[in-house]
């Protein structure tokens, strides 16, 4: 394990170095702003029942990793995405795969750059909700519950990404396993026993209060709600630092588990393989024999002709078998009723995804966007067959659309243009799809659950 | 039919990469060589429109392309460097959506699609992701998409980097029947592979041009850019390419 410091501080460079970080740091600071509301605004980041805690150092102290904990769980799996993929692309996987380093050491190396990266960001985030509310700048008093709630947390958060990232070549699979793990450590009942994220022992620090409800918290804005403040006077005494700190093992017992499982030596399936049927001999005496006579081709340049083109590479973008199952549940979406039809129309969009990735992105991702730049087609010709993609998001809610009232069908088509909009405009100028396909999921996630948005966790 | 460029100048933070560059494109095949960072992909990138010149003109038949780019790009065919395919679609569904894209309809790009994958012999990787090809395969599906629409401007660059020695002779073999009726630019590091198939050569120097004549005249210029020092029989293609290119 002698390499790994520096392997380590050559990925984290290259984490640093990517697009991402700009945007990244721009979301933290912006979070920095609201995490910790000022007593005057309008809305509560954190409640139990309906008390919260009053603007004070210890509140400040406490609450902050166990925030950084939630939102790095999002910002972790956005980031880790692709890592293996991006690999291949730049072919440096190659060397991965025939280093003479095991396994295990091989993905800790990249546990360890993620892990040192989250940590850097969250700190930041630290620093910016210090400065920002200010009480004092006796960092001690920051760093504690940081060291306890969250650098464990961050390190464990690490190999389930890294593992998941490279063990997982199945997208759709890769999506299911995030969602697993997000509910494993929101969970209630998980919560109780294990903590893992910190957010039980701030909210047994409510235990004083009489709420009627203990077991329920939010995060983002609730407007005239009202809420009582609780002031707090002292600093979370830790249960016990073992509580956090078997999250080191615990991580590396899973990281160990998790090498036996993955096979960098091949990559490409039999099944995939092209049989070969050329021979040498053919090839030889087919110099000079082939011929190729091309049938005069009738250009035509109209919008109808964009479209087909367009409508032909939108349904080639997802598999036959991804098309075949949003078909069955949009079908079965006719028949349900009430939450399990809400369950099943968020299926479809979840299975509809990998458009984002191969219709809207793939022209910036696979380098094709020269074919449309060179196209005889018009700039705005394209962002109007783009709206083929729109009109699928229509298609997909009409089993839910009232068709009693014009005014709500109406609403929710609108509703779906604005997503329509936002995911065209985010893929035009970030050139990317990630952050969409992850808002989208807390989007159909908040909507299975029923839970708004800013709820969801 | 013709292309012409007139002091067509490209920088990049304040880097020139192309200076003063004047062509005058008529039917046939036009090699551009050059050393690496020579600004050959950048020049075929100003001639396919997918970069505006910083200043200069650049005209089609007699009309300005910088400000009417639909007008060559209607009949243009370009293939990039990196094959600029789709991984994750099949070969028969990249050839069918890019060559939509040029304008081909679905019915003509079915009927032609088995003729060119069958040229290239390649037609049993037609349902075949491209991901799963090799660089060569993916390179020769490039040179289908390339072909597919029938282009009146071809521009290739690099086209022959992953191809057998026997491919290769195909491919130029095919080109110089293209050229025929069409404008056919091609780019390569290598003089010996394309002299046999060009009409002209373009050598490029630092973003401008040292050479640009036919490859009968490649010795006799060198030789006499040389002085009196050296004499054409001592000289090879080789040499005289460094010559321009250095």
């Amino acid at each position: 394990m002698k390499a790994l410091p520096l392997i380590s501080l050559y990925n984290l460079k290259l984490f640093f170095k990517h697009t991402y970080f700009k945007y990244i740091l721009v979301i933290i600071m912006i979070l920095g702003f609201f995490i910790i509301p000022n007593p005057k605004s309008d809305y509560v980041t954190f409640t139990v029942g309906s008390y919260t805690g009053g603007l004070n150092l210890v509140w400040i102290s406490n609450l902050t990793p166990v925030y950084i904990n939630a939102i790095f769980s999002l910002l972790a799996i956005f980031i880790s995405q692709n890592l293996k993929k991006r690999e291949l692309n730049n072919n440096t996987y190659v060397n991965f795969r025939l280093s003479i380093k095991s396994n295990f050491q091989l993905l800790m190396y990249k546990v360890v750059s993620l892990f040192f990266y989250l940590t850097i960001l969250a700190f930041i985030l630290e620093i910016i909700i210090l400065v920002i509310n200010y009480q004092s700048y006796n960092l001690a008093l920051y760093l504690v519950p940081f060291l306890y709630f969250t650098v464990p947390y961050l390190f464990f958060l690490a190999s389930v990404c890294v593992l998941i990232d490279y063990l997982v070549d199945l997208k759709f699979l890769k999506y299911i396993l995030y969602f697993v793990f997000i509910i494993f450590i929101y969970n209630t009942n998980i919560r109780h026993i294990l903590d893992i994220t910190g957010i039980q022992e701030l909210m047994d620090n409510f235990s004083h209060v009489e709420a009627k409800s203990k077991d329920s918290f939010i995060l983002g804005k609730i407007k005239y709600k009202d809420v009582q403040y609780v002031k707090f006077e002292n600093f979370i005494d830790p249960k016990s630092w073992l509580s956090k700190i078997y999250l080191f093992p615990i991580s590396l017992i899973i990281v160990l588990l998790g090498s036996f499982l993955f096979k960098r030596y091949s990559v490409v399936r039999k099944t995939e393989q092209v049989p070969v049927t050329t021979k040498k001999q053919e090839n030889i005496s087919s110099v000079k024999e082939r011929t190729y006579h091309p049938i005069a081709s009738v250009s035509s340049f109209n919008l109808i002709s964009l479209f087909k083109a367009e409508f032909f590479l939108l349904s080639n973008s997802i598999s036959k078998n991804l098309k075949l199952i949003a078909l069955v549940l949009w079908i079965l979406a006719f028949f349900a009723h009430g939450e399990i039809k809400t369950l099943v129309i968020a299926a479809v969009f979840i299975t509809l995804l990998p458009l984002n990735q191969n219709y809207l992105a793939g022209k910036y991702t696979n380098n094709t966007f020269y074919a449309e730049k060179i196209s005889g087609y018009s700039a705005l010709m394209f962002i109007l067959s783009k709206f083929l993609l729109f009109l699928v998001y229509v298609v997909v809610v009409i089993p839910v659309l009232d068709y009693t009232s014009l005014e709500i069908s109406l609403f929710i088509i609108f509703k779906l243009l604005f997503l329509f909009l936002f995911q065209l405009a985010y893929v035009t100028f970030v050139k990317d799809y990630l952050l969409v396909e992850i808002i989208l999921i807390i989007i159909f996630s908040s909507y299975f659950s029923g839970v708004p948005v800013y709820q969801i966790f | 039919m013709s292309i012409s460029l007139n002091n067509v100048n490209y920088k990049i933070n304040n880097n020139t990469i192309l200076q003063n560059i004047n062509l005058s494109l008529k039917k046939g095949v036009y090699g551009i060589l050059g050393l690496n960072g020579a600004g050959k992909t950048t020049l075929l990138n100003v001639i396919s429109t997918l970069t505006k010149p910083h200043n200069g003109s650049l005209s089609y038949n007699n009309t300005d392309v910088v400000k009417n780019p639909l007008i060559l790009r209607k009949d243009l065919s370009y293939m990039p460097q990196n094959f600029g395919l789709i991984p994750d679609l099949t070969v028969t569904q990249n050839l069918m959506y890019f060559g939509m894209l040029k304008g081909v309809s679905s019915k003509t790009l079915k009927e032609n699609i088995p003729n060119v994958l069958e040229f290239f012999n390649i037609q049993h990787t037609k349902d075949t992701n491209v991901k799963n090809l090799s660089g060569g395969t993916q390179q020769r599906v490039a040179l289908s998409l390339a072909l597919v629409n029938d282009p009146k401007v071809l521009i290739l660059d690099e086209p022959t980097s992953a191809l057998d020695p026997i491919e290769r002779i195909n491919f130029y073999e095919l080109i110089k029947k293209i050229s025929d009726n069409s404008i056919v630019i091609v780019s390569s590091h290598n003089i010996y592979e394309i002299e046999k198939y060009v009409d002209n050569i373009i050598v490029l120097r630092n973003g401008q041009i040292s050479f640009s004549d036919t490859v009968d005249q490649l010795i006799p210029e060198a030789v006499s850019g040389l002085g009196n020092s050296v004499s054409e029989n001592s000289l090879n293609l080789e040499k005289a390419f460094e010559y321009f290119a250095k």
